[in-house]
């Protein structure tokens, strides 16, 4: 079993603290909602988790199987098995989706000692395109060049679903979708769902839990997850919103 | 000519001063067959020639009218350089492609034991449609990395309705060079010039081209990588001198360690040659903090009614698209790699001769590390 376990972390973005004492586990087999207000810090928790050079870490830890992940640089946390599907993915111009997917994959296989068969990723990406209803075109495109909105948020989920990390951390991929989008992808996360896979989808709605029923939600304010619970949670946040949530703490 | 009363190239924004071009390795050596030349050609070559320090090593021309020798008229002198080429000289071709005749052809350079100091011309006759794909494998002594310093001066006329596809591509050499070429371009006549300087030297490149022909063209890409401690000064400079003719400039650039890499690009409308279009863009990708990327383009324009107009662009590998890259399991080496490699792909993919653009990717790897 797969373990990514956060205590007491803490971290800034141009000496700014954002996160001010983050506790979180995230174990395969789970899959944990994570909700708030804008501007809170979940996106900062995820490209922290994820190693982005632009934040600083103050204070905590971030370990999976009690590795040290704050050591680790960046694809060597990919290596470990850690997937970020980000709110804004870069655009790179020039590198076609496939190519560059392919050595993701390639790199990934490496490491198992295992080869990439090319016709067999060939076929396997094909597949998945089309599960995520993409345009045929996809592959060929440049990487996330000129994508739409919601063609960003299923490029990521492709990277997703051709990587298999042990953790992924989604950054509002339901966002900006369509409605039948919502679905595909909804469908895709969950098909993800097994004991050897765990998941922290970042969202703003509970209208994914039409397709992913989480395990756990919290509730992140000001830095902080400020609470937990169930389903009921996420439920009762998206018809009274987070007031009731601050009262309780005053 | 005394040479010392001409000035050396411009070279603008490289200060060439203390170059010593004049550095030559000249000595006679005898005509010896050494390599086993095969293997610079695609398999499927109709028309190669391989010169190996100035002698003809390999002729085998299939297509009628193409006729080579090794006599050639001594260019005008505008530098001292070229004045240098024309005293020191011990390297020569003249290709002349005949009337409609429509051909590809290989030619390598390839110099081991001298000082290359060689002079081509290439003319193509009215109607005549080449493909040129010409390397310069300057490999200098095998037991070092130093190779000798190399002068080569092209001279091309594309006469009226012809077309010349030039592919210019420059690898292994260590030593200085100056390198030029002056092409001419008539009636209706095109030229396309792909240059690809990816070997190790310092070097003066300059590529000139003169519409000097009513509807005459010419396109000159060029592209160049400079790492550790090269030295590279590249002038690009198209002329309109005849009315309704269209020049246009692309420079690609990648820079690394300590190099300077500076791309002049000169696009000039003489007065009276109206309806005459001149572009140009350039586009530098520099991967160090040290390193310096120049890029000088010039505008000038003695004509009202026409079009013109330039671009040019510095810039850095974006941090995020590494990081972004990284996240997927790349290292920062490769996704560096890939990111150089996507912002040369609209240059690359211009090459339609597959097994060309392969050799050349291959060669770009290596040559970023
Ligand atoms: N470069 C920066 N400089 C200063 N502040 C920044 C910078 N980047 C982000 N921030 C701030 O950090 C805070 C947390 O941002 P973050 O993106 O983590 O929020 P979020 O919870 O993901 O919000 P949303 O729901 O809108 O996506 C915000 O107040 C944001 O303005
Ligand atoms: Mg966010």
């Amino acid at each position: 079993m797969d373990v990514l376990h956060i205590s007491g972390l803490r971290a800034a973005i141009e000496d700014k603290e954002i996160l001010k004492g983050v506790n979180l586990e995230v174990k395969s087999g789970e899959f944990h909602a994570v909700m708030g207000p804008n501007g809170t810090g979940k996106s900062t928790l995820a490209q922290v988790i994820m190693g982005h050079p632009k934040y600083e870490v103050l204070a905590g830890k971030i370990t999976m199987n009690d590795e040290d992940v704050l050591e680790m640089e960046v694809d060597e946390r990919a290596k470990a098995g850690l997937f970020l599907a980000m709110q804004y993915p870069s655009e790179i111009p020039g590198v076609t989706n496939s190519d560059f997917l392919r050595m993701a994959v390639r790199t990934k296989m490496q490491q198992e000692d295992k080869r990439l068969n090319l016709g067999a990723f060939m076929k396997e990406l094909k597949g998945k395109i089309g599960d995520l209803k993409m345009q045929d075109d996809m592959a060929a495109r440049y990487l996330n060049e000129g994508f739409s909105g919601g063609e960003k948020k299923r490029n990521e989920i492709l990277q997703l679903l051709m990587l298999k990390p042990k953790i992924a951390v989604l950054d509002e991929v339901d966002s900006g979708l369509d409605v039948d989008a919502l679905k595909i992808v909804g469908d895709a996360v969950n098909s993800m769902r097994s004991d050897s896979f765990g998941c922290l989808i970042i969202t703003h709605y509970q209208r994914i839990l039409d397709y992913i029923t989480p395990d756990f939600v919290h509730v992140m304010m000001d830095g902080r997850i400020v609470k937990s619970g169930d389903v009921s949670l996420m439920k009762k946040v998206d018809s009274e919103g987070y007031d009731w949530i601050k009262k309780e703490k005053l | 000519m005394n040479q010392t009363n001409l000035a050396l190239p411009l070279a603008e924004k490289t200060n060439i001063k203390d170059w010593d071009f004049e550095n030559l390795l000249l000595k006679d050596i005898p005509k010896k067959f050494k390599t086993e030349f095969s293997n610079f050609f695609p398999e499927d070559a109709e028309n190669k020639l391989l010169l190996e320090d100035g002698f003809i090593m390999v002729e085998e021309i299939e297509a009628e009218g193409i006729t080579i020798s090794q006599t050639v008229e001594p260019v005008e002198e505008s530098n001292r350089l070229i004045a240098l080429n024309n005293e020191k000289r011990n390297s020569a071709l003249s290709v002349v492609v005949e009337k409609n005749t429509k051909a590809t052809l290989y030619i390598v350079h390839f110099s081991d034991e001298r000082s290359l100091v060689h002079q081509s011309h290439i003319r193509l006759e009215t109607g005549a449609e080449l493909e040129l794909i010409e390397t310069f494998m300057l490999v200098g002594s095998a037991e070092s990395t130093e190779s000798y310093n190399a002068n080569i001066v092209t001279k091309v006329d594309v006469g009226s309705n012809a077309s010349l596809n030039s592919s210019v591509i420059k690898l292994a050499h260590h030593g200085l060079v100056y390198q030029t070429r002056l092409t001419e371009v008539h009636e209706n006549g095109r030229f396309n010039g792909t240059n690809f300087i990816l070997d190790y030297s310092d070097m003066v490149f300059e590529d000139f081209a003169h519409l000097v022909g009513k509807g005459s063209e010419a396109n000159v890409a060029t592209m160049a990588i400079a790492d550790k401690s090269q030295k590279r000064n590249i002038t690009v400079r198209v002329e309109n001198f005849a009315p309704h003719s269209n020049g246009n400039i692309v420079n690609y650039g990648v820079v690394k360690d300590t190099a300077h890499l500076a791309f002049n690009g000169v696009g000039k409308i003489h007065k009276g040659m109206n309806g005459g279009d001149n572009q140009q863009e350039t586009r530098l990708l520099n991967l160090s903090k040290v390193a310096q990327a120049i890029a000088n383009p010039f505008l000038l324009i003695d004509e009202g009614d026409i079009t013109a107009g330039h671009a040019a662009s510095i810039g850095q590998i974006d941090e995020e698209q590494v990081y972004y890259l990284m996240s997927r399991g790349l290292s920062k080496q490769e996704s560096e790699k890939l990111i150089v490699f996507g912002f040369l792909a609209p240059f690359a993919n211009k090459v339609t001769n597959e097994s060309l653009k392969e050799e050349l990717l291959e060669s770009i790897e290596e040559k970023l590390g």
